[in-house]
């Protein structure tokens, strides 16, 4: 009965999105400071507009006569705001490609810094008795797209065609996935799917608890959600792209981009080596990366740093 | 005496008068509300779903004049969203931003051309973030642009747009001018094919290697070189385009023919080659996705060809031009085609269904092109420019892709399907409501067969076999199940019931058959039993001694079944089942529906059938059994044929009821849109569907009037169902009436 009730109560919590992910309790709130005024001005992506938008509201409350200007036409307006000085801060939701750094190294003779504030991370679950350990992007595709349009040629449908053995082998795959409002239905469309359609044994949860609810009672189960609703119930595996090795969804794959679903959200800053930051953009930074700023991040639906995280990078730029 | 009474009739005859008169018109406006009401209702759901099937028609019609200076050497030009502002490309490459109602030049930017290069064609593409200009020129390059257009307001809330033009690559792919040519291009890579002045065929493609790009459509090693797809054509081309796959070139010829190339591990191979017709191909249009193309005819006739299997097949025709095709545009936003012919026809067709959408006829024009937002057509001679504006908004929806087999892009044969979204522009929407018709009649289907059986002969046995203290505590109990909410079922079935019912379906499929097996087995026994105790069958005590003997064989039928799973079914009748039948068992499946839409349904029929069976006047039964009639002949010969019309509309009502399900639906299956009667697979229905997806249906867009759609079509249902019940129930109270 007490199982019974938690799960119930687990399953109304379910419809609040977020749930399952919290803030790193290590992740020291933020503490104002004296002498910060002026103006911040960001340009960049547009997959970080609203977390700005929400980092910017609280950041004035805290500094009232401080002002914000958020453009967010995408990434690649970034560097060529921050070579130009126009910004003093530019959100990318990818790295600085090559030829942007060199642009801005030979404007500056120095590199960029890069600031890591978030993750993005889409997982593929499975049972957490079931065998299988990694899968192909392309494999991937066959198994949740009639399209397969990433370059299968045969369609998955059981499990022994992903390698396994024995009992599971003649086991159709059962999948699960998310209803088409949400983001994370969309953006595993075009990644992991090429843009293909989904199958239309395709089982649509309302939210991403209940597709790891689903895969926690069903073995033969595959699904999708953000990293952050794993439970001790499933397994999120490790994927692999373009023939290389796979790579598991964690923190060190995710940073070398190793992993095929999975992207950091990063800010850019111009830094003189040697020389501190200016206060201002010193001050937002330490915000986005303090409790409250992790907090925003959670509610646009990312993944908060973790502690180790969050000093690394404040290592950077002391 | 009889005088007073005649006072007080005298008396009391006006008040009654009045007061019938009054309940009868107050009884009279309510009938008649509801009725208003009832039709309002759904005259408010039609409204928002006719525009679906509506036709189209050109809204405005406008036409400027431009000075001739600015009209001289234009090779092409193009619209901003808002058809307010264009952008003309001029042959020795300056780019002009004109704005047409103040006719002044907003913006110019010139390229650098080498000695005596010029431009002379060009495109534009939606590219990832902003719109994507590319220029061919007459020494073989191909030139790319960032369009960023800015859009601002004045004061007086006037739109201003303004545009920035940023350089992105230039390519050198020939020695000799670029006619034609077609180009993906983004932050990554572009690919790109052209057809020059030497009718010659070339490919290029370059990749930078950043780890963050997901693409394995592209496996070729082909980066930073050009590759001539011309050597083996008989008659000149006439026009070429690039598959999504980057790797997949089609190219048309004057003798009709269609080629098919792909560019894999450094070598060109000629994958497919057909002729057409004898006719000359005007004109390739590539559909937004690039998953499709459109081949234009010099005869007049536009058809669409999928790649399916690195095979190109003809899909469907859209509609035909008397005259040969000049140009012809694909929708940005959406599933459509335009055609212009030689006389200044224009159709605009979906290319879903096929269905003609729109034609209208413009004037005699030089230069043309479609508004990048799908709302009009500019063309252009001399110094006039003249814009046919419209707005279809629903161009993929007809009667015949609502109800038909429609053929999608990407899909191997035609199917119904419903997939509304996706992640992007060109995503084409698949709304069929076949499969959510089906689904709903479905998951009505088993909610029927588990509810029928046990709610009538629950409502046998209560009105004919039970005391009346037991049956006072019998009927309110199951009544209440009736106002058990849906939510709770939905939640119960979903993540209690069906991820335990897998392991013990053998069981659970054997325990009815057990069931009738021991009720014949048993009352021998029983009657044994009874002589010696004073038990009776109507009694509570018989009551509590029958709940324990369906607990021991519901027990025993779990045992049998992991007996017979083990034995017969080598230790999993699911593996045994899609092993050897092909079945897959699905874990959220039509069985948990049915048992948990059924526990829904059972109050509703069981009080129906309870209240006329026992309604049926006692003097029938008193009569039968006078007669020498046993009770169980009484019941089933006697009862039961009186209570019919009462029973059948309860049954009615209960399949109302299932069919309008929604939260069961919603939480125990797994919405899977699937046409399949299989009891061991899912289903989506109607009514789980609209809750499904109302929440990011853009209200007014193609999706919120389909989802109107679909909830007519589930009252239509339901207004069948009951008017059914209700025609045959009194037909069936006049014949049992004379009983």
């Amino acid at each position: 009965m007490k199982k019974f009730l938690s799960s119930f109560i687990l399953f109304v919590l379910m419809v609040s999105p977020g749930f399952a992910l919290e803030v790193d309790p290590a992740v020291p709130a933020y503490k104002k400071v004296s002498g910060v005024s002026g103006t911040i001005s960001s340009v960049g992506s547009d997959t970080m507009n609203n977390m700005m938008a929400l980092w910017c509201e609280g950041f004035t409350k805290v500094y009232p006569n401080v002002k914000c200007q958020i453009e967010g036409k995408g990434s690649s307006t970034a560097p060529p705001a921050l070579i130009a000085g126009t910004s003093n801060i530019g959100p990318m939701s990818r790295k600085m490609k090559g030829k942007e750094v060199k642009k801005f190294e030979s404007a500056f003779g120095y590199k960029p810094i890069r600031i890591r504030t978030a993750m993005d991370a889409l997982a593929v679950f499975l049972h957490k008795d079931n065998p299988v350990e990694c899968m192909s992007i392309k494999q991937v595709d066959a198994v949740f797209s009639k399209t397969r349009k990433c370059g299968g040629n045969e369609d998955i449908v059981v499990w022994g065609q992903l390698g396994l053995k024995g009992k599971l082998r003649y086991k159709p795959i059962s999948i699960y996935g998310r209803n088409s409002a949400s983001g994370t239905y969309g953006y595993f469309k075009k990644k992991a799917t090429c843009k293909g359609d989904y199958k239309d044994s395709v089982k649509e949860q309302p939210g991403s608890s209940a597709v790891v609810q689903g895969i926690t009672n069903d073995l033969y189960a595959i699904g999708y959600s953000g990293i952050g609703y794993k439970t001790s119930g499933v397994k999120a595996i490790a994927l692999s792209k373009k023939g290389k090795p796979c790579a598991d969804p964690t923190v060190e794959s995710i940073e070398k981009g190793t992993y095929p679903l999975a992207r950091f959200l990063q800010f850019y800053v111009n830094q003189k080596p040697g020389e501190k930051l200016e206060p201002l953009v010193y001050e937002f930074i330490q915000f986005a990366l303090s409790k409250e700023g992790q907090e925003v991040v959670i509610k646009d639906g990312y993944i908060p740093l973790n502690k180790k995280q969050v000093d690394d990078v404040l290592k950077q730029l002391n | 005496m009889a005088q007073f009474k005649n006072n007080i009739r005298k008396k009391i005859e006006p008040f009654r008068k009045f007061k019938d008169n009054a309940a009868k018109s107050i009884f009279a406006f309510g009938g008649f509300f509801i009725i208003l009401s009832i039709f309002l209702i759904i005259f408010f759901i039609g409204k928002e779903a006719v525009p679906l099937f509506k036709s189209y028609q050109v809204d405005s019609n406008k036409n400027f004049l431009t000075d001739k200076e600015i009209s001289e050497n234009i090779i092409d030009f193009y619209p901003d969203e808002y058809n307010e502002n264009l952008l003309f490309v001029n042959k020795d490459g300056q780019l002009n931003f004109y704005n047409l109602n103040t006719g002044k030049i907003k913006y110019t930017y010139s390229p650098v051309l080498l000695e005596n290069e010029t431009i002379v064609s060009s495109n534009s593409f939606a590219g990832d973030l902003d719109r994507i200009l590319a220029l061919g020129t007459s020494s073989g390059r191909i030139l790319s642009f960032k369009l960023k257009f800015k859009l601002k307001y004045a004061s007086n809330l006037d739109r201003i747009v303004d545009l920035m033009i940023i350089p992105s690559r230039s390519i050198t792919l020939s020695e000799n001018a670029i006619i034609k040519f077609d180009l993906i291009e983004n932050e990554e890579s572009v690919t790109a094919v052209v057809l020059d002045s030497n009718k010659e065929i070339k490919f290029f493609h370059s990749e930078e290697n950043d780890e963050e790009i997901l693409s394995e459509s592209l496996e070729t090693s082909s980066v930073n070189k050009v590759y001539n797809l011309t050597t083996n054509l008989k008659n000149p081309p006439t026009d070429i385009g690039l598959y999504f796959h980057k790797n997949k070139v089609v190219a048309a010829s004057e003798g009709g023919e269609i080629f098919l190339w792909s560019i894999e591990n450094n070598e060109v191979v000629l994958l497919q080659q057909f002729k057409l017709s004898e006719n000359q191909i005007n004109k390739i249009t590539m559909l937004s996705g690039r998953n499709s193309m459109v081949i234009s005819n010099q005869n007049g006739s536009n058809f669409v060809f999928f790649l399916i299997n690195n095979n190109l097949l003809k899909i469907r025709e859209l509609p035909k031009h008397e005259h040969p095709i000049k140009n012809a545009f694909k929708g940005n936003l959406k599933k459509i085609f335009t055609s212009v012919d030689t006389k200044g026809n224009v159709k605009i067709s979906s290319t879903t269904s096929g269905k003609e959408l729109l034609n209208f006829k413009i004037k005699d024009y030089d230069l043309i092109n479609f508004a990048f937002k799908d709302i009009g057509l500019l063309s252009f001679q001399n110094n006039n420019i003249e814009i046919n504006e419209f707005d279809i908004e629903h161009p993929e929806t007809s009667l015949k892709s609502t109800f038909t087999k429609v053929w999608y892009e990407g899909f191997q044969q035609p199917e119904y399907v419903w997939q509304s979204a996706g992640g992007t522009d060109d995503f084409e929407p698949k709304l069929s409501l076949i499969p959510l018709i089906f689904g709903t009649l479905k998951g009505t289907f088993y909610a029927v067969i588990f509810a029928l059986p046990i709610a009538i002969l629950a409502a046998i046995c209560v009105s004919q076999f039970m005391a009346p203290r037991l049956k006072n505590i019998i009927k309110p109990v199951i009544e209440i199940m009736a106002a058990l909410p849906s939510v709770v079922l939905g939640f119960l079935a979903g993540l209690w019931l069906a991820p335990r019912l897998d392991s013990v379906l053998v069981g659970v499929i054997i325990f009815p058959i057990l069931l009738i097996l021991s009720s014949l087995a048993l009352p021998p026994i029983w009657e044994k039993i009874k002589e010696k105790t004073i038990i009776k069958t109507e009694g509570i005590q018989f009551f509590l001694i029958s709940i324990p003997i369906i607990i021991i064989i519901f027990y025993l039928g779990l045992v049998l079944g992991e007996f017979i799973e083990n034995t017969i079914f080598f230790g999993s009748f699911t593996d045994w089942l899609y092993q050897s039948a092909g079945v897959n068992y699905d874990q959220r499946n039509a069985l948990v529906i049915g048992i948990a839409m059924g526990f829904a349904v059972i109050p509703i029929i069981f009080t129906i059938s309870e209240d006329a069976l026992s309604n049926v006047p006692q003097h029938l039964v008193s009569g039968s059994l006078a007669l020498g009639a046993s009770k169980w002949q009484t019941a089933l010969k006697v009862v039961l044929p009186s209570a019919s019309p009462g029973i059948f509309s309860g049954v009615m009502i209960g399949i109302g009821r299932a069919i309008g399900e929604t939260m069961i639906v919603l939480m125990a299956t797994g919405n899977t849109a699937i046409m399949d009667w299989d009891i061991f697979n899912g289903f989506r229905t109607l009514a789980a569907n609209i809750a499904v997806e109302i929440p990011e249906a853009p209200v007014g867009g193609s999706l919120y009037r389909m989802l109107f759609l679909s909830s007519i079509i589930l009252f239509m249902f339901t207004f069948i169902i009951n008017s059914i019940a209700e025609t045959v129930r009194i037909k069936l109270r006049k014949k049992y009436k004379e009983l």
